[in-house]
Parts: structure tokens; C-alpha cells; sequence
């Protein structure tokens, strides 16, 4: 079966390649605001499971809407042929060169995607692309991608849709995630009896696709965890007197190898929701674009303290740092605002005490310094909100959205985890006992009720 | 031309080519710079040159612009800038010394000898006189179709070859940057090569008299290298002259084109002084069997009179002429250049709003142009002309009241007389052509704003041009609802307006 192939369709700079690029998870297609950036018309495939479900053909705007529709019925064709016809006449005229670039899909007897952006008003030469579509008369849809707030011409656009298009949808190319991307083939399904066997099938093979995704990513998201927790790095050095410097490089690098981890995982997230644009260095603003060790991290992340003394009590730990303990009860938001008083306190929960540094003196002479596993109880839990947070963004991000701000106000949010209940908080304390204490039957027996629990909250 | 020691007042009345240059130096400058900060410039010096007394003609408010922002100017130039301004007359002068030393050496090296073979003067004449001989004439040639029909020196090799480079190439430029740039790349760049060409429109008959006379110029050095070539060679060393052919050519024959060509100056220097007679033209033809010795010492002297002076004669002489023609068909062109177009205009409207602030003269006609300026500093705009005519986009009136619309177009454009923009003018030229009257003095297409420019209005403007005579002013007014989105299409407009070389077009948005 031949995928259904759909033409994206519109006048320059209405947010076509915005759209394509939102549907087919493509970063790569030029988007500017400078009109006619696009000049050819190119096919992307929409892929799931590696397989080609739909193929939409961006294209160039229309350059002589007038012209065109008069050529149209002053020579009363309609269907591919009238494509066909019209590039066989228009091919050479430079002046034409765009329109015949869109033609060439529909010449092919393509499905058409209308894209307006209906924040602005309505036009002569919108109705009269309308017009020509309806022409035309290849089973057709007509998007609305407001490119801004403004409602005022909306049902005047509604309108002029509701007479030329089959079927019409809002769909934000900027920001549609996996649900609306789904509505909007849902709405294509409608607009042609034949292709909705295909479009149903495409359909399913994405619910799956992005099932397996969230999988693969709760896979990621544990092997993030079982790695940190057992992360450990050392050194040998020849006598004491190195020992202060080599420990605080020791201790540097110990970070520094946490910090890749977590960037390798992440990375491994944006390839599977198919970004490369999207770069991990975020938005000033944003929660994410704070290292993991800082302490705004570690104020909005991961579980209030006696969150974190519940979920510890059930693998019989204390919370171990005294002055947790001294502030055990409190929460997160207090912590803050008492911050300045206990002075050192916040520098601790920096993860200065992430893990005790252990000198080992060698047979053979020199000392070992080493430093890991990690001990804190309240790593794990922001290491695991950190990636679920990452997660969220990357799966809804638009690829249409090639700049990388993100706004997640981080005064309010705290990481998900705060937010489950005691037992399944009590299952991931667990987890990540069983990781710490390498034992392998619990990590079996725990890994797959893990995996079910992020795939669950993914 | 514009020595120091030329007065004041002269250097205010006419242009000359560093003027000209500086002038589109500046406006090229000014494109970087936001509306509003020119406005506010030029305020400052319309209350100087009113200051000065100067009546307002166009040559005479854009000569004092250009001299108060010289002298503005002056003071902060870097090292650089400086050196950069007087680039084009080192280029020529440079240019001078190469044509001359060229000149120099190759004479010098048909002159060369080695007192064992005389020098063969059929060379020298060949290559050096007659070869300079035939150019001075083709220039005449030119010189004279050009002064009986301007359009003819359009055809010579450098303006096909520039035409072949601006109008051909500009769809090249178009293919290739369609595939390796950005919308915003490409459009800047065919903007780029737009604006020049309509510079050198502007320009055009100037610039072939310019470049007339800096091949006459050239070929002057080249003549003077010849020259000095020759006569330092005879005065600071003995050199045998001699003739040789391989043709039948007696040496009757030869003295008789001799005699002739020397005739310009056989008043004065006459035969044996100023050209070799029969007898030495006979003692100086070179046997290659017999070698130098045979002939006799007098005889193989007598030739480099005559070398001298018909070099001069033939070779320099007629270039100064036409250099001199040149430099007065040149200054009679810069003298009636219409500097006047749409870039120069918005300088005028910004000085003369100042003036019209000023002179509390109820006779000045339009005064509202002024406050206008500042209100609106995305205009783009035009001088207001007597009479105009608005082709109106019909989306527009279901946005503005159609009284609204008229206001804003009597800001930008004075009285207007309004029409609707139908379909069929996009569609059809010839429609186009019944409906735009050529005996208005502008022309205006008011269109929606929230749209990008069309390959389809692109043409309409075009079709326009080719309607209406070269120099009536064509305007495009956007009017739109105030949004951030308005501005990329303006943008897109103003790289437009470049793109289609057109100096008398001009583009303005309102943002309502
Ligand atoms: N805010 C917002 N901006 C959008 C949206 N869709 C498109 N844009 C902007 O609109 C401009 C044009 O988008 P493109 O996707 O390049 O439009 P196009 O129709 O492909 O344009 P051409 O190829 O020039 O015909 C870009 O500046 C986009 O950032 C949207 O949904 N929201
Ligand atoms: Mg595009």
C-alpha cells in the first residue's frame, strides 16, 4: 500500500514548512519569516516503526493567485489534469516558476492542506487560491495556523473555509504536540473515503510508534539512574601531601562524569523524539538550562523532606545528614527562605556530601583516593525528575519550533515525583536501594515494576 | 575639476563625479540607518542651509546636504575612510602610470641595439603609431556616432558586456542563490545588484563620458611612454635606424608615404630635418646579406625625427583632443543631470519638511507632508507630487473606511485621486495600459500590508513602468493593522523595490 501523499498548500509565509515540519518530526526544513523561503516542492515522509505512513510535499506559496485562476476558467479544467495541464503551459515563464511547484503534487493527484494563518484579515487572494483549490477539486482540508492571538477575523475565515474545504482544523504548527498531530490526521481520515484505510493504519502505527518511545525512554531513564548511583571515580597518588588537591580534582571530576550521564541520556531522549535542532543549553529562564548540581535544581526538583524520610523509611535508611534531619518536616519552599540562615545548610544539599571520600592505601605503595557511589538520598529522585521533565519537552516540543526557549516556571513546578503517591515514591526508593546495594535478584525482580511506573508517568 | 582653489559657489551649482560619488556613498549609508534618526539629522542641517540663505532648487539643497555632512564628517574619518574616499582617482592614476610604462618598455624594446644590426623603423611605426593611430580613430568614430545618436555607444563592447552582467546575470544570480541561500540571503543580494544597476542608470550618460575619457587619458600615458622611450634612447646614445620589408616596395614608394604622412609638420621641419629624404631612405634600407657596414652613418640617423613627431602626432595629439571633448561632454552631462529620484527625494522631503516647519509662508503648497515624518517614521517616501493616481486593493476597504485610507494616502502623497485595484489589471497588461492615464504626474498601488509581495504585484509594478513614462514616480503604500508581522513583508517590499532597478519607485507602510 502506497502511503496517502498530501500537498501542503498556502500563500508564502502562512507557516507550510512550519506545519510539514511538525508533522513529519523534521527540524531540518527551512522555516523563516522572510517569505519565500521555500522554493521547490519537497516530500517528507511521516515515519513510524521505520516504515513511511503518509508523505506530505511542502511547497512554495502561490506567486499569481489572479492570473492562475483566471488561466483555470478561462480554460475549464479541474482535477490532476488541470495541474498537469497548467505546468505543461506555465513551466517555462519564470515568473510562474513557484506555482508550478506546487502544481507538480497535485498533479499527482495529491490531498490538499490549505495552511492560513486566520490572525489576519482575509484577502482577495486568499479566496482566490481557495477558489483555484476548489477548482481543482482534489479532496482537501484547510488548517488554520494563527500565527497569533487575535480571534477578530476568525469566523470570517471559518466562513470562506467552510465553503471551498472538506473538512478544516486548528492545528498551532508552533505548538501542536503527539494529541493534536493525531486530531489532525483524524480530520484528514474525513476528507476522502479511500485513503481512510491507509490514514487509520498510519494512525495506529503512531499510537504504537510513540508507545514504544515512552518505553525505550523509561529504559533510558532507569539505565540513567543505575549508572549514576553506582558511579564512582578514583585515583592513585603517590603520598599525603597530594591528598587535598587530587581530592578536590577528584571531587570536580566525579560531578563532571554525573553531569555527562545525564547529558548522554538526554541526548538519547531528543534522538528518539527526532530533535537535533532542540540543544540542551536552554533558556536562561529555565530550570533545565541549571547544571545538576545547583541550587535551584535542587530547591525545585526531587521530594520535600519528609516526602523523602517516608519513601527512605521503608529500606530501613535514615536521612542521614544531620542537618536534614534538623530540617526534616519543612519543606522545600521554607528551606529556601530559611536558607539564609542556616548558611552551610544549602551548600549542602548542593551535593557537596553527595558522597564521602575514601583513602585506601595501596600494597604497593601511594594512597587510592576514591570517591562514589553516590549515598544522597535525594539525588536519585532529582536526577529522575530532571529526566522526566527533559522527557516532557522533548516529546512535545513542535519541530517546527527551531528556536530553543523554553519557558516552565520553576518557582511553582516541582519535579513530578513529589507529585506520586507515597507508593509508588516507595517503589522507586526501592529501585534505588536494590541499584546501591548491587543486588541483583531485587534489581530483577524491581527493574521491570520501575520501568512500568516512569513508562506509566512518561 | 573640484580643486581647492575652485570657489564655493560653483562647487554648489553643478556635480562632478566625486560628488556624485560621495552622494551615493552617503545614501547608500543612510539605508542602514532607522528613519527616524535621518529625520532628526536632517532637521539639523535644513536649519544650517537655511542659515546660509540658499534658495532650495534640488542641485543646490543636495550639494550643501552633501557639504554640511562632509564637513560633519571630516572630523571623525578614520585613517582608512579617508584613504578609501580617494581610491577611485588612485585606481585611475595608478592605472595612467601602467598604460605609461607599458608604452615605455615596449618602445624601448623595438628600439633596442646592438650596434651590429640597425633598428627597423617599419616595426616601431606598426606597432607603436599605427596601432595608436587606429585607436585614437575608432575612439573618434565612437566619439562622433555617440554625439549624433547617443544610443549608438550603448553598443560598444564595455556596455554589452555590462548589460550582458547586470540583466543577464541577475536571473543567474537568482537560480544559484535559490539553491545555496536563505530567503533573506538571496533577496538581499538581488536587492544589492538591483539598486546598482538603477544607479548606473541614473548615472549611465555621465558614466560613458567618464569612461571615455579615461581611455583617452590612458592612451595619452601610453603615447607619452613611447615617447620618452624614443628620445632618450637617440639623446643619450647613437642608434642606427633602418627599413626592411619583405614586400616589393621601393624605396620611391616609400618616401612618398613618408612625405605625406609627415606634411602636419613639413612647415616647420622639413625634409631631412623633420623626415629622411629619398636619398637617406634609400642609404637606410636594411640588406640582411650586407649587415650595418655598408651603409652610410647620416642616412641611418635621419629617421628618428620623423619617429618622434608622428608618434606625437598621430598618437598623442588626437587623444588630447578627445580627451578635451570628452571632459566638456562630461561636464555639459553633470551639469543637466536629474538627480532627482525616489532615494534622493526622501532627502529632499526630510530637508524641505524641515523648511516648510519654518517659513510661516501660507503659500507653500502641502504643508501637511511635514508633521508626517516624524509620525511616521517607517515611510519610505516620495516628495509630494501635483497629482496622483491610487489603485486601491478592494481587501482594503472591507478593513478602512475608504476615508481613512484617502487620509493616510494625502499624508504620504497630497491630493489623490482613488480607484480600484480589479483583477484584471494584475491579469492583463492591456487593461493596464487603457486605465493608467500617462498624463498623471505618479502613480500609487495601495495594498494590503499583511501580505508578502507577489511574483503576480511584482509584475503588476513592472507593466506599470513600461505604461507610464521612465521617470514618473510609481508608489506602493501597505496599509495594515499594527502587527510585528507587517514588517518582514515590508521588508520583503523595499528589497523589492531595489530588485526591480527601478529609481523612481518608492515604498511606504501605515501601520493603523
Ligand atoms: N507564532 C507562530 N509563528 C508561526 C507559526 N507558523 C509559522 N510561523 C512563522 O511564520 C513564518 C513563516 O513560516 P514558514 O513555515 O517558513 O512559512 P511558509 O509558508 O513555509 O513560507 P514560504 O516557504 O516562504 O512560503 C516563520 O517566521 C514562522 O516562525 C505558528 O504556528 N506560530
Ligand atoms: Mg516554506
Amino acid at each position: 500500500m502506497t502511503p496517502p501523499l498530501f500537498a501542503i498548500i498556502g500563500h508564502p509565509n502562512e507557516g507550510k514548512s512550519s506545519v510539514v515540519s511538525t508533522l513529519t518530526e523534521n527540524d531540518s526544513i527551512a522555516i523563516s519569516s522572510t517569505p519565500g523561503e521555500t522554493t521547490r516542492s519537497n516530500t517528507y515522509d511521516a515515519k513510524a516503526q521505520g516504515k513511511t505512513i503518509i508523505s506530505f510535499v511542502d511547497t512554495p506559496g502561490f506567486q499569481n493567485p489572479t492570473r492562475c485562476l483566471s488561466w483555470l476558467k478561462e480554460n475549464e479544467l479541474s482535477g490532476a489534469a488541470a495541474a498537469k495541464e497548467f505546468i505543461n503551459r506555465f513551466s517555462a515563464d519564470s515568473q510562474f516558476h513557484h506555482d508550478c511547484e506546487l502544481m507538480t503534487p497535485l498533479a499527482q493527484g495529491a490531498g490538499v492542506i490549505f495552511v492560513a494563518d486566520a490572525s489576519r484579515p482575509l484577502s482577495k487572494v486568499d479566496l482566490q487560491e481557495m477558489e483555484i483549490l476548489r477548482l481543482l477539486g482534489l479532496p482537501r482540508a484547510a488548517i488554520i495556523n494563527s500565527k497569533s492571538e487575535s480571534q477578530q477575523n476568525l469566523e470570517q475565515w471559518k466562513d470562506a473555509f467552510r465553503k471551498n474545504f472538506n473538512a478544516i482544523r486548528v492545528f498551532n504548527a508552533h505548538n501542536a504536540n503527539f494529541t493534536e498531530r493525531i486530531g489532525l490526521l483524524e480530520t484528514l481520515k474525513t476528507i476522502e473515503q479511500d485513503w481512510s484505510p491507509a490514514l487509520v493504519a498510519a494512525i495506529q502505527a503512531i499510537n504504537e510508534d510513540w508507545g514504544e518511545r515512552a518505553q525505550r525512554s523509561a529504559e533510558i531513564i532507569s539505565g540513567l539512574l543505575e549508572e549514576s548511583l553506582v558511579f564512582t571515580q578514583s585515583k592513585l597518588i603517590a603520598n599525603e601531601s597530594q591528598s587535598a588537591s587530587s581530592q578536590k580534582k577528584l571531587k570536580e571530576s566525579y560531578r563532571e562524569g554525573l553531569i555527562k550521564l545525564e547529558k548522554r541520556a538526554w541526548a538519547d531522549m531528543k534522538n528518539l523524539y527526532r530533535h537535533h535542532k532542540l540543544s540542551i543549553d536552554f533558556d536562561q529562564q529555565s530550570i533545565l538550562n541549571e547544571d545538576l548540581f545547583s541550587e535551584k535544581t535542587w530547591q525545585a526538583m526531587g521530594l520535600t523532606q519528609s516526602q523523602l524520610a517516608i519513601a527512605a523509611s521503608t529500606i530501613g535508611a535514615g536521612i542521614g545528614l544531620s542537618v536534614d534531619a534538623a530540617l526534616s518536616g519543612l519543606s522545600f519552599g521554607v528551606f529556601t527562605a530559611a536558607g539564609a540562615l542556616f548558611g552551610g545548610g544549602a551548600a549542602l544539599l548542593k551535593g557537596q556530601e553527595l558522597s564521602k571520600m575514601k583513602v585506601n592505601h595501596v600494597p604497593l605503595g601511594g594512597l587510592k583516593l576514591t570517591i562514589g557511589p553516590n549515598r544522597n538520598e535525594q539525588f536519585p529522585f532529582i536526577l529522575l525528575d530532571r529526566a522526566l521533565l527533559f522527557h516532557r519537552v522533548a516529546s512535545n516540543w513542535a519541530h517546527a519550533k527551531q528556536e530553543n526557549t523554553l519557558e516552565i516556571d520553576s518557582n511553582k513546578k516541582k519535579g513530578d515525583s513529589s507529585n506520586w503517591s507515597d507508593k509508588d515514591r516507595k517503589l522507586a526508593a526501592r529501585f534505588f536501594a536494590a541499584i546501591k546495594s548491587q543486588r541483583q535478584d531485587k534489581l530483577t525482580q524491581l527493574y521491570p515494576e520501575f520501568n512500568q511506573l516512569i513508562t506509566n508517568v512518561l | 575639476m573640484t580643486k581647492k582653489s575652485t570657489d564655493n559657489k560653483s562647487h554648489l551649482r553643478t556635480w562632478s563625479f566625486g560628488r556624485i560619488l560621495e552622494l551615493e556613498t552617503q545614501l547608500f549609508d543612510d539605508q542602514a540607518v532607522d528613519e527616524a534618526t535621518l529625520v532628526e539629522r536632517d532637521r539639523k542641517i535644513a536649519e544650517k542651509i537655511g542659515k546660509q540663505g540658499e534658495s532650495p532648487s534640488p542641485n543646490r539643497s543636495l550639494l550643501s546636504w552633501l557639504k554640511i555632512i562632509r564637513e560633519e564628517k571630516v572630523q571623525s574619518l578614520t585613517f582608512e575612510e579617508l584613504a578609501l574616499q580617494k581610491a577611485p582617482r588612485k585606481a585611475a592614476l595608478t592605472l595612467g602610470i601602467v598604460y605609461f610604462f607599458i608604452g615605455l618598455t615596449l618602445s624601448w624594446n623595438l628600439l633596442r641595439y646592438n650596434g651590429e644590426q640597425a633598428i627597423n623603423v617599419s616595426a616601431f611605426i606598426g606597432v607603436i603609431i599605427l596601432i595608436q593611430a587606429l585607436a585614437a580613430a575608432t575612439s573618434l568614430i565612437l566619439l562622433l556616432l555617440g554625439l549624433l545618436k547617443p544610443k549608438v555607444t550603448d553598443l560598444s563592447i564595455g556596455s554589452e558586456f555590462a548589460k550582458f552582467f547586470l540583466t543577464s546575470l541577475t536571473p543567474i544570480i537568482a537560480r544559484v542563490a535559490a539553491f545555496s541561500l536563505s530567503a533573506e540571503k538571496r533577496e538581499d543580494l538581488l536587492a544589492k545588484v538591483g539598486r546598482f544597476r538603477s544607479r548606473l542608470w541614473i548615472y549611465k550618460d555621465p558614466l560613458r563620458w567618464k569612461f571615455f575619457q579615461l581611455a583617452q587619458s590612458l592612451g595619452m600615458a601610453f603615447n607619452l611612454g613611447a615617447i620618452l622611450a624614443l628620445a632618450t634612447a637617440v639623446t643619450f646614445s647613437d642608434r642606427a635606424f633602418g627599413w626592411q620589408t619583405s614586400l616589393d616596395i621601393t624605396p620611391e614608394a616609400v618616401h612618398s608615404c613618408i612625405t605625406t604622412l609627415s606634411l602636419p609638420w613639413s612647415w616647420a621641419l622639413p625634409e631631412t630635418k623633420g623626415f629622411p629624404d629619398l636619398l637617406q631612405i634609400q642609404g637606410s634600407q636594411i640588406v640582411l646579406k650586407d649587415g650595418i657596414l655598408s651603409l652610410n652613418t647620416a642616412d641611418l640617423t635621419s629617421w628618428w625625427p620623423f619617429l618622434i613627431l608622428s608618434t606625437i602626432v598621430y598618437g598623442f595629439f588626437p587623444r588630447l583632443i578627445l580627451n578635451g571633448l570628452a571632459h566638456l561632454n562630461l561636464k555639459k552631462c553633470l551639469r543637466s543631470i536629474d538627480i532627482e529620484n525616489a532615494e534622493t527625494k526622501r532627502v529632499l522631503r526630510r530637508l524641505n519638511a524641515h523648511q516648510f516647519a519654518f517659513t510661516t509662508d501660507n503659500s507653500v503648497s502641502a504643508p501637511k507632508s511635514n508633521p508626517a515624518t516624524s509620525e511616521n517614521p517607517n515611510a519610505y517616501r516620495n516628495s509630494p507630487p501635483t497629482s496622483c493616481q491610487a489603485w486601491i486593493a478592494s481587501t482594503l476597504e472591507t478593513q478602512f473606511s475608504s476615508k481613512k485610507i484617502k487620509e493616510i494616502l494625502f499624508q504620504e502623497l497630497g491630493a489623490v485621486e482613488t480607484n480600484e485595484l480589479r483583477d484584471e489589471l494584475v491579469d492583463s497588461r492591456e487593461q493596464l495600459k487603457q486605465s493608467l492615464s500617462d498624463n498623471q504626474s505618479s502613480v500609487c498601488f495601495v495594498l494590503e500590508a499583511w501580505l508578502p509581495p507577489l511574483e503576480e504585484t511584482k509584475q503588476l509594478v513592472r507593466n506599470a513602468r513600461e505604461v507610464l513614462a521612465p521617470k514618473t514616480s510609481i508608489h506602493i503604500a501597505l496599509i495594515g493593522h499594527k502587527h510585528p508581522s507587517l514588517h518582514p513583508n515590508f521588508e520583503q517590499w523595499k528589497r523589492i523595490a531595489h530588485q526591480l532597478s527601478d529609481p523612481y519607485l518608492t515604498v511606504s507602510l501605515h501601520e493603523v
